[in-house]
């Protein structure tokens, strides 16, 4: 999208997310590879053998695939992902290909949920969502410090422009 | 509401039950189990099983009674104990709801968060002369509190006492029906909305903030009503009898019926529709069979085309019948009417129902014409409102009504557009498209993405809503005050790739109201994102408010919020 | 996540009994349920198991014991962790101790708040609180309250939305 304003300064997530999300990315395919290209190889090895045990493999090429793709994408995302906290709002860039812009007025959160997985402790990173009545944003990566922050400070300022729903 | 119960956990107030004979008036659903099973066994069946065990049809009939009079018994006597710990009462400022045996519940609802009120009068309990009382607070679909069932009359009672107190009337003492004498000339003014900005110059919009500023100009212009409920309007706009005005109380007032004969036109060409579209599967489904049996090579085809077509005469007829008799019967004697309390429309035959929704409540609006219903020039209004989510009866606020009636009803649920003309916009926006209509088009470059729509699908903004038209057979327009976006999102989807375009979406609370944008010009679609975004995080201000009587409340959502855009200010 | 120096409040540590007996009870059926099709079918249709390899099936649930047993360990720590902060604008509950999560709802945002008490959890004294928001979203669900407490934080919850937006606007 390069009518998008340029001027708009969005923080970036911490450059550690590329890292947890290629080692998430990769367990994911290992995981993957073993349960599908598993099933493949003893259905395969217990049917009877033919050209149509090419079509079994097809699941996990295809993972294979996604994950590869995944892997070559994530850096991309990571850099574009960032957030701006506007006077009134909250503006959430994603996306590397497809890419979208999220704006949440204050006002309008109902909550904020602030989670941590373990390998997500060991780089310092949090993930933040944000729900309104009709809707879900999320921002990934933030230094626990800067989610805790981020949380407290929107619901502060949600609280002080609360109106109706 | 009979029968006070002691707690001691709150003397005060009296815990109350629901009417007594509820718990038999429920039991009877047991009937239809047992209906259902005797209607589904063949009569073969039934006298196979009356042979197995050596009976008599008289005993049988008799045994059968028995069972039938014991499961009764049994549900009666359990929904007695459910009814027994099923407690409710009503607070100055909230509902409580104390309930279940096993698994206890007990829910708390302030008042201020009801988003509407129903009475239902289901066959059963209207011969009984009670009815269902159900209170929705923003969570969806299912009812917050359903009280089933009260006598009709004390359901009423409570409503108007709920619908008062959620009101925050008594908080505003220029609005307690007691006190309703004194509602003079240094009233309101003195302390309220007008007096706010000059107190606090602050509030006078004069930033160029562009789409606020504009916003509330046309807001002064053409919502006197609305702008009494705005606290930061330029001062000196709002004349003074505006604001007296408002105080006078505003009578329930009715605002259309629909005709017998449109609910039953409605209700066949619905059911017609219905029953041409089965009809069309079991044409498909019974000639696949056909083309099965003929390659069998039996040569008996034409029994089975004689059967086949009877077969699908039936099929068409009983559907059309009975979506017929259920659109009659829901839409029966269809009412809309206003009043303080908000919209409320009533209607049903055998069963009845009356829906409330108090002002402020109504999140979206769909303007939507089923293709059946082209040929006649009806349309069909549906609402999003917090506290029904989905559920499509309550939605629908309009089941079938003449254009004019469209724009009767739009007078209450949506704000005005803003514009000159606003019914001819709404009119051409639904029966034309040109290219000069005001509304965008999608470009002819992603033209092939919207293979249907085509042009029709677009949108364009007034300064107090934002209309999208979508789909060219049936014809939808959708309509979404600015202050009702909850999140604005825009993005490049597939499609959107391929022909350089971006989609927007404007999310609003679950309901049948969709706000999708696709496939527009990037350019004109991130400035209507920017704008929204903007009239989103201001506008809402001018209209949002839990207590829809009580200025204050107003006012301190307006000083708070200059206090943290002063705040939000410096951080940002 | 830090905040480990705020006044969060703790659970009832009664919710560490109640839980062990809900995940013994979980996990043996799921365990029976996976153990007891798996003898009938050695002792009922011995051939199955002239391959060796079918012992293997065993394995199963084997695992899901020791996922159990794994899980009872974890629950009094989890209990331990879990913790709610009544803040100036907002509750915030916290839970988790691999997978940490924080939920902060601000007061003026419920719609409505339940208390549930199961049969066990009142032969153990403890609620499960859920706070709704509006869009159909539960908040969050807490478990462990003894029921005075819970009735406190929903009077306090429903209560302090207003107290904090007058004393915003006064301000």
């Amino acid at each position: 999208m390069k009518d998008f304003p340029h001027h708009l300064q969005f923080r970036p997530v911490r450059r550690q997310l590329t890292t947890y999300r290629q080692i998430h990315n990769a367990i994911s395919l290992v995981i993957n590879i073993v349960i599908f290209g598993g099933a493949a190889v003893l259905t395969g090895y217990l049917s009877e053998p033919g050209w149509w045990q090419l079509l079994l493999y097809i699941p996990a090429a295809w993972i294979l695939i996604h994950h590869v793709v995944k892997m070559f994408i994530i850096p991309r995302q990571v850099r574009i992902h960032g957030w701006a906290e506007q006077a009134d709002d909250i503006l959430i860039r994603s996306g590397a290909i497809f890419r979208k812009y999220q704006a949440v007025p204050y006002g309008r959160l109902q909550f904020v949920v602030v989670t941590q997985g373990p390998l997500q402790r060991k780089y310092d990173l949090a993930d933040v969502s944000i729900t309104t009545a009709g809707s879900k944003a999320e921002i990934l990566g933030l230094p626990t410090i800067e989610a805790t922050r981020l949380r407290d400070d929107l619901s502060a300022r949600g609280y002080a422009r609360l109106a109706g729903l | 509401m009979s029968q006070p119960v002691q707690q001691q956990h709150s003397p005060e107030i009296p815990w109350s039950r629901v009417h007594p004979i509820s718990p038999f008036v429920r039991s009877w659903s047991v009937l239809l189990i047992f209906g259902y099973v005797l209607t589904n066994l063949s009569l073969q069946t039934l006298r196979n099983i009356v042979e197995s065990f050596e009976l008599s049809i008289g005993q049988a009939i008799l045994i059968f009674l028995g069972i039938v009079f014991i499961a009764l018994l049994v549900a009666a006597g359990l929904y007695t104990i459910a009814w027994r710990f099923y407690q409710f009462r009503i607070t100055a400022d909230a509902v409580e709801l104390h309930a279940g045996v096993v698994f206890r519940r007990r829910r708390y609802m302030r008042l201020d968060r009801l988003q509407a009120v129903d009475i239902d009068r289901p066959l059963f309990a209207r011969l009984f002369g009670l009815s269902k009382l159900s209170l929705h607070a923003a969570d969806g679909s299912e009812a917050t509190l359903a009280l089933e069932y009260l006598k009709a009359t004390d359901a009423e009672q409570l409503r108007r006492e709920i619908l008062y107190l959620a009101s925050g009337a008594q908080d505003d003492p220029q609005l307690d029906p007691m006190a309703e004498s004194t509602t003079s000339e240094t009233g309101p003014s003195a302390g309220h909305s007008p007096g706010a900005p000059a107190a606090n110059p602050v509030t006078h919009p004069a930033a160029p903030a562009y789409p606020y500023a504009e916003y509330l100009s046309a807001y002064v212009q053409h919502n006197p009503r609305g702008l009494t409920e705005a606290v930061s309007p330029p001062p000196g706009v709002i004349p003074q009898q505006i604001t007296q005005s408002r105080r006078a109380k505003n009578p329930p007032r009715e605002l259309l019926t629909i005709p017998l004969s449109r609910v039953v036109g409605a209700g066949v060409v619905t059911g017609l529709g219905a029953g041409i579209a089965s009809a069309l599967w079991a044409l498909i489904v019974g000639g696949f069979v056909l083309w099965l049996s003929a390659r069998d090579g039996s040569n008996e085809t034409l029994p089975f085309l004689i059967g086949g077509g009877i077969g699908f005469l039936l099929i068409v007829g009983f559907i059309t019948i009975v979506t017929a008799f259920a659109q009659v019967n829901s839409n029966y004697n269809f009412t809309a009417r206003t009043s303080d309390s908000g919209v409320r429309v009533l209607s049903g035959l055998l069963s009845t129902s009356s829906h409330t929704i108090p002002p402020g409540r109504i999140q979206a609006i769909q303007i939507y014409q089923p293709i059946a219903y082209r040929f006649f020039g009806w349309y069909r209004i549906q609402v999003s409102v917090a506290g029904y989510g989905l559920t499509d009866s309550s939605t629908t606020v309009l089941p079938v009504g003449k254009f004019n009636d469209v724009l009767i009803m739009l007078s209450v649920l949506a704000p005005d557009a803003g514009v000159e003309r606003a019914d001819e916009l709404i009119y051409n926006a639904l029966k034309y498209t040109s290219d000069d209509d005001g509304f965008t088009h999608v470009p002819s470059r992603a033209r092939f993405w919207q293979p249907v729509a085509g042009r029709r699908h677009g949108y364009m903004t007034t300064p107090t809503l934002l209309l999208i038209r979508y789909a060219k057979l049936r014809r939808i327009l959708a309509m979404i005050p600015h202050e009702r976006i909850q999140q604005s999102t825009v993005h490049q989807s597939l499609s959107d790739k391929f022909s350089g375009t971006v989609s927007a979406r404007f999310s609003t609370p679950p309901g049948p109201v969709r706000v999708n944008i696709s496939n527009h010009e990037p350019e004109a679609l991130i400035q209507l994102f920017f704008h929204e975004a903007e009239i989103a995080a201001h506008a809402r201000r001018i209209k949002d408010k839990n207590k829809w009587m009580a200025d204050e409340e107003l006012e301190n959502f307006e000083k708070t919020a200059i206090k943290a855009k002063a705040q939000g200010g410096d951080r940002a | 996540m830090d905040h480990e120096n705020l006044p969060y409040r703790r659970v009832s540590p009664r919710l560490i009994p109640l839980r062990q007996i809900n995940n013994a009870i979980g996990f043996g059926i799921f365990f029976l349920f996976l153990l007891i099709p798996l003898l009938i079918v050695q002792f009922v249709a011995p051939l199955f198991f002239t391959n060796s390899a079918a012992y293997l099936l065993y394995l199963l649930p084997a695992g899901v014991l020791v996922w159990g047993i794994v899980v009872a360990c974890i629950i009094p720590r989890q209990v331990r962790a879990m913790g709610y902060l009544e803040n100036r604008d907002d509750l915030v509950l916290r839970r988790g101790i691999l997978f940490r999560n924080q939920v902060a709802v601000p007061y003026g945002r419920i719609q409505y708040v339940d208390i549930h008490q199961g049969p066990l959890q009142r032969a153990f004294g403890v609620t499960q609180i859920s706070i709704t928001t509006a869009g159909g979203g539960t908040a969050s669900t807490f478990e462990g309250l003894p029921m005075v407490e819970a009735e406190r934080l929903r009077d306090e919850l429903t209560q302090r939305g207003f107290a904090r937006l007058a004393e915003l606007a006064e301000a």
